[in-house]
């Protein structure tokens, strides 16, 4: 069974559009929706839950249709963290627990109350006086005290000083040991997210750029450094993009054009992103 | 057993983890029958993709270095001493390949070369 | 849905003061249209807490989750039911502990508790429709007019009594709350269509 399957969905906004977005997150794995911001992440994933009615296409999630009756219980097998966390400001832990137990049938106090004593967060202090990163561990706690199946994680580690992100990927990467766990996770900084993802989606003004196994986008592509007088000799097809300098020239190749003899360096997914976005306004 | 991975090697990581594994089997670290840590174990262990891990499995299993079982995990096949034979044969051939190829670029005769191994075996 | 409603009694905690700060004020200075008043007055919670929600953007995640669109509306009505009801339950008990009550004076207080619920079926469409943002300026204007008819709510309903004199007072009452049923019926459907269709 597939986690999220996205077929064809558009949006139109009288300023935005969504455009034709298609991917399939197979059950077990992590992608990751990388985008600038306004790219479409945040709407991407109101049309995933149906908070936003799509133009056009279909959306299955945990194998049920998103707009179907039975939707309303898959939604308990799914753990959301949204872009600014929005529990009410004056609730404090305490009650966040009450209200999130009245929404999910498996809601786990005991799982809940050990992540904020993980975290070390208060369980009587409001919501509003939190920093955005104990907002965020707050929200990451919440969204896991259910025994969901599914996570859908809006910018979650943004705004967490490094040693935090570290310890929450960490805690998603744990989460995916089991074989049925899935994550879907967008941000805007891609390091964030290249740890612990095996797709990687790449939404850029609206349209998704590619959707592709990590690893294998960075076997796909590849940086040569060379100076200008080598350039003859490398194929044609196999350059994709080129950055000339003073000294030396960077190509962005496709290695499988290539022979082993060109010494290419790996690509960074930075690097490939960029190439898309770069080949995608050019186009207009 | 040790697995190291590194991101900036130019080898893509699928191949990483079935050379090393391939190599403990060959040295004979990891014994027949042996279990291997299971694919999302070990994936979440080194912090890298499943479905990379999981071809890293499949490439060792088409070798016939691992087996199998449905449902308990997969296991060192019994390695026979041909495969390893000829496994180590193409190692030492691709490393003659590079002294050929660094002797050329100096000039240093096939003579030089055997005299030079000729040295090396004596001393061992 | 109680964890909504107790999500809304936290979220409002301040107001919930400052109407318990009222009614003490009321318990000594025994003024006949501050009874009136926290009764209409208490219609300001369930909007201003859907005006906390709208700013928390609390609905967009709790759309998220497994809440149903009844629950997310219901849960408003039930909590305005509620604080009308408290309110009401205090003016009563107010009377009857200050002054001693006539049956006539409660009949008065029910009848204000009715127009308070009237009142509230017609915010709270206005709100999920508009949204609390927008539907804001509204609820000042609607606000004046709550706080105008509290003080004359005794003055209306003195006016209809002296012409249908022959009318019960047990008959008028019941109508009423057959009025405020249906209308809060009424205006729960609208809600709960406005708010789906907001998505």
């Amino acid at each position: 069974m597939n986690a999220i399957e996205m077929k064809h969905v558009t949006k139109t906004y009288p300023s935005f559009s969504l455009n034709d977005v298609s991917f399939t997150l197979p059950n077990g794995c992590v992608m990751g929706l990388i985008g600038e911001n306004g790219a479409g992440k945040s709407t991407t994933i109101r049309l995933l839950m149906d908070t936003v009615k799509r133009d056009a296409g279909e959306v299955l999630i945990l194998g049920t249709s998103n707009q179907s009756a039975e939707f309303q219980t898959t939604k308990e097998d799914i753990g959301i963290v949204l872009d600014e966390a929005y529990f009410p400001q004056n609730l404090n832990a305490k009650q966040v627990n009450i209200l999130m137990k009245s929404a999910y049938k498996n809601w786990q106090e005991d799982i809940f109350f050990g992540y904020l004593k993980q975290f070390g967060l208060a369980e009587t202090k409001r919501f509003k006086d939190f920093s955005r990163g104990m907002k965020m561990k707050l929200s990451i706690a919440a969204a896991l005290s259910h025994q969901p199946k599914l996570l859908i994680l809006d910018e979650a580690t943004s705004g967490l000083d490094p040693v935090a992100r570290d310890e929450i990927i960490e805690l998603f990467n744990d989460f995916t040991r089991e074989e049925d766990h899935s994550i879907l996770i967008s941000s805007h900084i891609l390091s964030d997210l290249e740890k612990i993802c095996d797709y990687i989606a790449y939404l850029h003004h609206g349209r998704l750029l590619f959707f592709e196994e990590k690893d294998l986008l960075k076997e796909k592509y590849g940086i040569l450094k060379t100076s200008s007088s080598a350039l003859p000799d490398i194929p044609e097809d196999a350059v994709l993009a080129k950055k000339e300098s003073r000294y030396s020239t960077e190509l962005f190749v496709r290695r499988s054009l290539l022979s082993d003899a060109f010494e290419t360096e790996p690509a960074g997914i930075e690097d490939i992103m960029l190439f898309f976005a770069k080949k995608e306004d050019s186009l207009k | 057993m040790q697995i190291v991975i590194r991101n900036s090697s130019n080898q893509p990581i699928y191949e990483q983890i079935y050379t090393q594994i391939k190599d403990l089997i060959l040295n004979g670290t990891l014994m027949e029958g042996e279990m291997l840590p299971s694919i999302r174990g070990l994936a979440k262990d080194l912090r890298i993709s499943v479905i990379t891990t999981k071809r890293a499995y499949d490439e060792l299993e088409r070798e016939g270095y691992v087996n199998t079982v449905g449902g308990k995990g997969c296991f060192v096949a019994g390695t026979n001493k041909e495969l390893i034979r000829e496994e180590n044969l193409k190692k030492i051939e691709s490393h003659m390949q590079a002294i050929c190829s660094l002797a050329k670029s100096c000039g240093i005769t096939n003579e030089e070369l055997l005299t030079m191994f000729q040295i090396l075996e004596v001393e061992e | 849905m109680k964890g909504l409603l107790i999500k809304d009694v936290y979220t409002m905690t301040r107001e919930i003061k400052y109407l318990l700060a009222l009614a003490l004020i009321i318990v000594f200075i025994r003024n006949d249209f501050l009874l009136y008043f926290i009764i209409v007055y208490s219609t300001v919670l369930p909007v201003s807490s859907l005006a906390y929600d709208e700013q928390a953007k609390w609905n967009k995640l709790a759309d998220m989750l497994p809440f149903t669109p009844s629950q997310l509306v219901g849960s408003k009505y039930l909590f305005a039911l509620l604080s009308i009801a408290a309110a009401t339950l205090f003016s009563v008990a107010c009377r009857f502990l200050t002054s001693g009550a006539s049956g006539y004076d409660i009949f008065m207080l029910l009848i204000a508790a009715c127009i308070a619920l009237l009142l509230e079926a017609i915010q709270l469409p206005i709100m999920f429709g508009l949204g609390p943002e927008r539907g804001r300026i509204l609820f000042i204007i609607v606000t004046v007019v709550i706080a105008c008819s509290a003080y004359s709510i005794p003055e209306i309903l003195n006016s209809i009594f002296t012409i249908q004199t022959d009318m019960s007072l047990i008959g008028l009452l019941s109508g009423a709350v057959a009025a405020v049923f249906l209308a809060n019926l009424l205006s729960l459907q609208i809600s709960k269509t406005l708010y789906r269709r907001r998505t």
